[in-house]
């Protein structure tokens, strides 16, 4: 008796030769299809989902972050004595530094008095000024005393509050550029990232985030994969 | 036009003019094994455009991937590789799922001895006739030889079902042929 393996052994051998024939045109299809440059597709469409990364992931991250810091200056200022705190303290951080150079570094006791015997005298001059100035200094006058005055300076609450606009403005409008220019590139015309640079300081350290993000997230994606 | 050119004396001089973009030498291959992959596939598709189409992808991958040839086995049959990997990847892209159930395996001990004696149209037309699911299955182990641990991995089913469905595959030829024959 015969078995299945012996009926397909017999059913190969027959088939293994057979051949049909080949319709007309279809060399000429194949030829066109060998002709034809590859289509990087592929690659743009990471190139839209990294840059969908830099709108989403760094645009909307990054932007409420100041904000929020700006606001809180924003509320300290508002507070009563605010010009007074902006303006007057600025003649008082010069004196310290000018007292602070020309005493001799040998004597660090000096420098410390100095900004407690400063603000006394101004004191003298204004009166409001006082609570300001004096909780400033003294708090953190042994570490690093100019930086943290510098900073509280450099920050004018009526100025600040258009800034903050613009650029959040700027990096909405940038994210539209972006979509623009993947859509241009999608359409096959060259895309001037150049342009897209021009102005937009940020757009160029963001796309370094957005570089570090994507090459993550793939490797991310492998280990995942190469687990299941 | 259709002959091959006299130019590719050996096999190895053919892959590799086809390697460096010689359309000729890939015309040449295209007539060499073209009529016969081209009855592979329609082993695997029954739709006589759709399997012309899955042959043109065929062959465009065969040059495309000529590259990765290592000149180990048979060059016929790597190509005829990939034109059961082209085939399986259209049944799959028209949506067709392979079969998941995981019978036990039953197997009808001794099949007809008129199987053996049947014409080669016969064959052809008895294959045919099964199930897309297991016809698949039918080709890529009695025909093509695979085992059933390649097919399962080919399919991505488990090696219980390619067993079963072979079966089922063999039963319903034997069926066939009584039908036919009564």
């Amino acid at each position: 008796m015969k078995n299945w393996n012996s009926v397909e052994e017999k059913w190969r051998e027959q088939l293994q030769n057979k051949s049909d024939d080949i319709p007309e045109g279809l060399w000429s299809r194949i030829e066109e299809k060998l002709d034809k440059k590859p289509v990087r597709r592929f690659p743009i469409y990471w190139a839209a989902a990294a840059m969908l990364l830099i709108a989403f992931g760094i645009g909307w991250n990054y932007n409420p972050a100041p904000e929020e810091e700006i606001q809180v200056t924003k509320a300290e200022k508002s507070s009563a004595p605010v010009e007074m705190a902006v303006t007057e303290p600025s003649p008082l951080v010069l004196e310290v530094e000018n007292s602070s150079v020309p005493t001799l570094k040998t004597s660090p006791p000096e420098v410390v008095m100095a900004p407690a015997t400063n603000p006394e005298s101004n004191v003298i001059e204004q009166a409001p000024v006082e609570i300001v100035v004096a909780s400033t200094p003294i708090v953190e006058k042994k570490s690093e005393p100019e930086e943290v005055i510098f900073v509280r300076l450099d920050i004018d609450p009526i100025e600040e509050v258009k800034p903050a606009f613009t650029q959040q403005k700027r990096k909405k409008s940038l994210f539209g550029k972006i979509v623009g220019e993947i859509r241009q590139a999608l359409d096959g015309e060259p895309v001037n990232w150049q342009k897209l640079k021009e102005g937009n300081p940020a757009f160029e350290n963001n796309i370094h985030n957005v570089a570090n993000t994507y090459i993550k997230t793939e490797e991310n994606l492998k280990r995942t994969l190469q687990i299941q | 036009m259709n002959k091959r050119l006299p130019s590719f004396s050996s096999e190895t001089e053919l892959i590799v003019a086809c390697r460096n973009n010689n359309r000729h030498a890939q015309h040449a291959l295209f007539q060499q094994f073209a009529g016969k992959m081209l009855h592979v596939v329609k082993r695997y598709i029954t739709n006589t455009s759709e399997a012309e189409d899955t042959l043109m992808e065929g062959f465009v991958k065969v040059f495309k991937k000529l590259g990765q040839y290592q000149g180990g086995g048979s060059f016929e049959g790597w190509i005829r590789k990939i034109m059961v990997n082209e085939a399986l990847m259209s049944i799959r892209k028209n949506k067709d799922r392979f079969p998941v159930d995981i019978d036990v395996a039953f197997d009808i001990a001794h099949p007809d001895e008129t199987l053996m004696q049947l014409g080669l149209q016969e064959i052809e037309d008895l294959i045919a006739s099964l199930p897309k699911g297991y016809r698949t299955i039918f080709n890529l182990y009695a025909i093509e030889g695979y085992s059933h641990a390649e097919i399962a991995l080919l399919l991505d089913i488990s090696e219980g079902t390619s067993k079963s469905q072979l079966s089922r595959a063999r039963a319903q030829l034997q069926n066939q042929l009584t039908a036919l024959h009564r």
